[in-house]
């Protein structure tokens, strides 16, 4: 007696990539990381580490 | 299902995006908004003629030429929530959301550029491909 085939995987859309909890074709997301400073009008210097994580096409 | 690349293959990605900059192009950073309805710009930092180097062939990270400071960022009251980098012809490439740790524990409530501030950058790395 045959045994039924499993149902074949869902594949994956542009949507679903990088889509938290979603299916991803990439792995962990793209990275932009920066440090920036910013000098105010009293002369004070304050300094920034900017970490952007950045899923998908449009987010 | 972890997907992983090669060196050669991060490298390769980050650069064909590095590469959609081209001269002229600039580091903006923006209230809320989408790479295609971008928020309103709060600082603008020139960005070199070649923008990036080329992309380790080992990790894939680009990193920045020397970008220039905005020495009368347009500021705004409220807080940044975007970076984004775009052409010379303000075609945004890369998009995304940023949170701020400051040095300075007075300012962990966000990032906010008055106007009339010089805002410079002096480190910045991308990586299209992390695994």
């Amino acid at each position: 007696m045959t045994e039924p085939l499993p149902p074949a995987a869902a594949t994956p859309s542009n949507a679903d990539v990088g889509a938290p909890g979603g299916s991803s074709l990439v792995g962990a997301p793209a990275e932009l990381r920066m440090t920036i400073q910013v000098t105010r009008a009293s002369g004070v210097v304050e300094t920034f580490e900017l970490r952007g994580e950045f899923h998908g096409n449009d987010a | 299902m972890a997907t992983t690349h090669s060196g050669s293959a991060k490298a390769a990605a980050t650069n064909a995006v590095t590469a959609l900059l081209g001269a002229g192009a600039t580091l903006t950073f923006r209230l809320a908004g989408t790479i295609t309805a971008p928020g309103a710009v709060a600082a603008t930092l020139p960005l070199s003629a070649t923008p990036f180097a080329a992309a380790s062939g080992t990790t894939g990270v680009a990193i920045a030429n020397a970008i220039a400071s905005d020495s009368a960022a347009a500021g705004n009251a409220s807080p940044v929530a975007n970076a984004a980098l775009q052409t010379s012809g303000a075609v945004l490439i890369i998009h995304c959301a940023v949170a701020a740790s400051a040095s300075d524990i007075n300012m962990s409530g966000g990032l906010t550029i008055a106007p009339g501030d010089t805002v410079s950058c002096s480190s910045l790395t991308y990586q299209a491909v992390p695994s």
